[in-house]
């Protein structure tokens, strides 16, 4: 393809590629995204492929295969444009149907739709089923619009008229402006206002600055960068392009965390894809910009994510952060000034430019603007990766959005911004997602993980899990952290094996707070909150957990004794095949038992009885 | 002898310290592990003391210094996953095959590693073997796949 | 002559060379901040944390090392208010259960005010401070040692653990060590850890001028020049 070196040229190109899609009646689109990948989409394109092939439908069908839908426990997902028809746990049994009835006929193959669970119906279109009608779907509803290899999908969509309009329309200064005016804060985690970190880079004195795009996900329980930058690399890309023309930078990297190899693929396909339009290098669109991008890899460590490390990361050292007392926007990346931005903060800007900054700042709350993709997991109906506007209550996104309770325990609680945010209970529930609001109760909004608990979770060991992580990924740089959590983590040890004592809360506390105010970098800075947030709603499960020597959500091993019910034993053997640990003997059809001496409290037999015959002490 | 084999991943980064990580990636994928004389070639060739190349080696989860198994069973420990019973899937994996998180068994044949999140999270728990994702994984399914692994060692090794 | 800046610590008023860090500043005029990884002559890590101040900024207080702070003209800060004298004692305590076999290590314990360990005491060997990495030059200027690991699992160590030819054997790491000095009473084995106390009585003169420089003995041989063993 010629090179696009001007805004002309990329029109052109654009309305090219329009009158090239008019000849499709119909457009097949199958989620390629990991997580109907590990439900085998990719047999599914493949089918697809031969049935198109054997009906000669290749000129008159397009197959689009897209990054994530969100709604991941319904994979595979389908979509088939342009009635937007939702099928759902597609198989490729299922092809042949699809094509033969829906694709030739005009006819809905019923069985492949989704079922409303509460009244019962058929729906036939994404915008009709609960789960996405109470989304606002900003960013990713573009997902289902673009092929992430495929930056014509990109272009037809409008891509890249947000970067020709700052490039030839609006001044640098201006741009900054406009987002500072749309009040967009950080998504990754820090919720740092964009505009006001692009303000000071840009006045930083200096003319070799870098802008970054931080993919270095790694809170457990979150996967909205992956899906963002799997599934629409583009428009991270031109976002990052817009924020370098405001601060005058030119040259961006991408780090992604090595555990995420698609989205890796296909950031460095976009880049090539970008490089050969002419829209990354000299002289960009015709204008004055030059600009480029490389893609650097983590090598599996979560304090990369903090700005210092990552930079020392990307300078081929050790990630160990670094004191702020200066700011990266004046000292970063090899001490040049750096604006390093989240994958989705950087996802926001090309719209902010193209739509205006006001059309941005009517959605969310007063201190909150614009929306956030949240993944939702943990024990709701409906896992998976969701955007609402700013503001929206917690309880809409538990129970509208994610259905409910999946297995008939009530829901306890609600953990959001991972290793650095809290836990909520049930009745914190109308809190909005909200920086300002989440923070002063305790938690935060983080970069947008947000796991549902029921009452079979043992807060305490929420903790102790939350420790366990920090204490693993610590880099050992500063006593608080190193030693600190270490010290918090040997503490709720001790209270999850019955060896606690109440002097130890205080102790938690105090030392908690020592951390959090003297650590070096915001790992340890936020290390205490699970703890702290824990005791402050689930006081109660601490001081059963000293007292009684009982761990109520039957969870914490050394406080619990498995043993199979008499009354309920039918004699199958199943548990004792089950145990790793050969804990459990019983002849046939003799009530079976567990030795307390060789059971190891694993609970895989409790998981394997079909009977519900295990019994929790 | 050794500086061949990295040739080509040495390529183009000759003498930028700052390619160390993605230097020592390409090895970790290609070989396996990070051999103390990939580690000298490394020092020479990029120009770095070869004390700061260990430091980093250490320093990332993602470079072992041993040799791991045959296959690598990669157990997902994140919050959405840990929630929904993930240790259940490491006791099997740990009970069953007798070895702990990053340790070989001794017939070369398994590695166990836990990772702090692979990003799967609604379709938790999340394991990986070879390449694969494996998806809602129960402690029974887990047995099951390794003992097919186990099997398909077996065969190769009577194969020859 | 090298320019120089007003800074307010502890309300008197410091001139000092542009560039230093508060530390040094408030070493020179006699202001004790306990530190640990602080050596004069090499590069401030901000490691340890015990250097902490209340740096005052339109009213609003930010604690931060006083090692990593460059002096800026007009800057506040506090050194000992009760805020921080609490957070150093807590640091300590933390550093001294890691370590108590050392006389330097429960000095600083002393030093910073603590009078009891929350925490089982533990019996390393190394406090990982990073004095000896940062002050070894090896041959030709590479060094043979450095940091290892992460987290927990941090250690010095030379490459593959063996000893390097790079290594002058110039002693200097030994020199700088807090764990070369045995605690007064000999090294405490396994189990028989405590926190030694037998300068609890010394507190008090150094609580006297509070903050300020009295000639203690906590720095005795170790971290502070102006201890009047080394003066």
């Amino acid at each position: 393809m010629a090179k696009v070196n001007t805004l002309k040229k990329l029109e052109a190109l654009r309305n090219k590629i329009l009158n090239n899609r008019e000849k499709y009646r119909a457009t097949i689109v199958i989620c390629g995204g990991t997580g109907c990948q590990a439900s085998r989409s990719g047999d599914v394109i493949s089918e697809i492929k031969k049935e198109l092939d054997n009906h000669g439908l290749n000129g008159s069908v397009c197959l689009r295969t897209t990054g994530c839908h969100g709604f991941c426990e319904q994979g595979p997902l389908m979509v088939i444009e342009p009635d937007n028809l939702f099928y759902c746990h597609v198989s490729p049994r299922d092809v042949s149907e699809i094509v033969s009835k829906t694709i030739l006929n005009n006819e809905i193959v019923e069985r492949l739709l989704y079922t409303d669970p509460v009244t019962g119906k058929l729906i036939k279109t994404e915008s009709d089923i609960p789960f996405y009608r109470a989304q606002d779907r900003h960013i990713l509803a573009q997902n289902r619009q673009v092929d992430p290899c495929s930056i014509e999908d990109y272009i037809a969509i409008g891509g890249y008229a947000a970067l020709g309009k700052t490039l030839f329309e609006i001044s640098p200064e201006s741009v900054v402006q406009e987002i500072k005016d749309s009040g967009l804060r950080g998504r990754g985690g820090g919720g740092f206002p964009t505009g006001r970190k692009w303000d000071e880079c840009r006045k930083a004195p200096g003319d070799e600055k870098y802008v970054i795009c931080n993919a270095d996900e790694g809170d457990p329980g979150a996967y909205m960068d992956r899906c963002v930058l799997e599934g629409n690399p583009h428009l991270v890309l031109e976002g990052m392009m817009i924020g370098a023309w405001a601060i005058g930078a030119g040259q961006g990297y991408v780090y992604v965390r090595n555990e995420y190899p698609l989205a890796v693929e296909h950031i460095r396909v976009a880049v090539k894809q970008a490089r050969e339009l002419g829209l990354l290098g000299d002289n960009i669109l015709g204008s004055s910009f030059s600009f480029d991008v490389e893609i650097a890899r983590g090598g599996g460590a979560f304090v990369c994510g903090e700005s210092t490390a990552l930079m020392a990361s990307l300078e081929g050292k050790v990630g160990e952060p670094r004191p702020k007392d200066v700011h990266t926007v004046v000292d970063g990346l090899w001490h040049k000034p750096t604006t390093l931005n989240n994958v989705e903060t950087w996802a926001n800007v090309p719209a902010i430019i193209q739509n205006g900054s006001s059309k941005f700042a009517a959605k969310g709350s007063k201190g909150s603007k614009g929306t956030k993709i949240l993944a939702l997991t943990g024990c709701v109906k409906n896992t998976g990766l969701i955007e609402v506007g700013m503001g929206t209550p917690i309880r809409t996104v538990v129970f509208d959005i994610g259905g409910g309770v999946s297995n008939g325990k009530p829901i306890k609680a609600v953990q959001t911004g991972g290793p650095s945010g809290g836990c909520l209970p049930v009745h914190k529930f109308d809190l909005p997602v909200d920086f300002d609001a989440l923070y002063d109760a305790g938690s935060m909004v983080g970069s947008g993980g947000m796991v549902v608990m029921d009452e079979n979770t043992c807060m305490v060991d929420v903790a102790k899990y939350f420790l366990t992580f920090l204490q693993d990924e610590s880099c050992g740089k500063c006593l608080p952290c190193r030693v600190g959590v270490d010290r918090m983590l040997e503490i709720i040890t001790d209270i999850t094996e019955g060896r606690g004592n109440f002097e130890q809360i205080s102790l938690l506390e105090e030392l908690g707070d020592t951390i959090s105010q003297t650590a070096l970098c915001g790992l340890g800075k936020t290390a205490a909150n699970p703890v702290i947030s824990t005791l402050r709603y689930f006081r109660e499960e601490y001081e059963t957990h000293i007292e009684d020597k009982k761990c109520p959500a039957g969870v914490c091993q050394e406080l619990i004794t498995y043993a199979i019910d008499p009354e309920s034993c039918t004699c199958c053997g199943v548990c004792k095949n089950a145990c790793p640990h050969d804990a459990i003997t019983g002849k046939k059809k003799q009530i079976h038992a567990i030795d307390l001496d060789l059971c190891q409290k694993c609970g895989i037999c409790m998981t394997t009885c079909k009977f519900d015959a295990i019994i929790v002490n | 002898m050794e500086s061949n084999n990295l040739d080509p991943i040495l390529e183009g980064r000759r003498s930028q310290p700052h390619q160390l990580i993605e230097v020592l990636q390409d090895i970790q994928e290609q070989h396996g592990y990070i051999s103390e004389e990939s580690m000298v070639t490394v020092s020479k060739e990029l120009g770095m003391p070869l004390m700061e190349v260990y430091s980093v080696a250490s320093f990332y989860k993602a470079f072992s210094l041993k040799p791991r198994g045959k296959n690598v069973i990669t157990i997902c420990t994140g919050t959405a996953c840990h929630v929904r019973g993930a240790k259940l899937n490491l006791n099997q994996a740990t009970g069953q095959l007798g070895v702990t998180p990053g340790e070989v068994t001794d017939d070369g044949l398994f590695t166990i590693e836990n990772v702090n999140c692979l990003g799967a999270c609604a379709l938790a728990p999340v394991v990986t073997e070879n390449g694969s994702c494996h998806n809602h994984m129960t402690p029974s399914k887990l047995r099951k796949l390794i003992r097919s692994l186990q099997k398909r060692g077996t065969e190769d090794i009577s194969n020859g | 002559m090298a320019e120089q800046v007003t800074v307010n610590i502890d309300g008197a008023l410091i001139r000092a060379t542009k560039g230093s860090s508060v530390l040094d500043a408030a070493l020179d005029f006699g202001i004790c901040i306990p530190h640990l990884c602080r050596v004069p002559y090499l590069e401030d890590i901000g490691a340890c944390r015990l250097c902490i101040v209340e740096h005052i900024v339109n009213g609003r207080s930010k604690i931060t090392t006083s090692c990593t702070l460059v002096v800026q003209e007009g800057m506040v800060i506090l050194s000992n208010t009760e805020k921080i004298r609490k957070l150093r004692r807590n640091l300590a305590e933390l550093l001294v259960a890691e370590a108590p076999n050392s006389r330097a290590i429960q000095d600083i314990a002393m030093r910073c005010g603590v009078s009891e360990v929350r925490y089982p005491f533990r019996n390393n060997d190394c406090v990982l401070c990073g004095r000896c990495i940062r002050v070894c030059t090896g041959k030709f200027a590479v060094k043979p040692i450095g940091f290892v690991g992460r987290g927990k699992n941090r250690r010095v160590a030379s490459p593959f653990d063996l000893r390097s030819q790079l290594c002058n054997e110039c002693g200097r790491c030994i020199d700088l060590c807090p764990m070369t000095m045995p605690a007064c009473e000999g090294l405490m084995k396994p189990g028989e850890e405590r926190l030694c106390g037998n300068c609890e009585s010394k507190l008090s003169d150094a609580d006297l001028a509070l903050g300020y420089c009295v000639g203690c003995y906590f720095g005795e041989g170790f971290h502070c020049q102006r201890s009047p063993v080394n003066a």
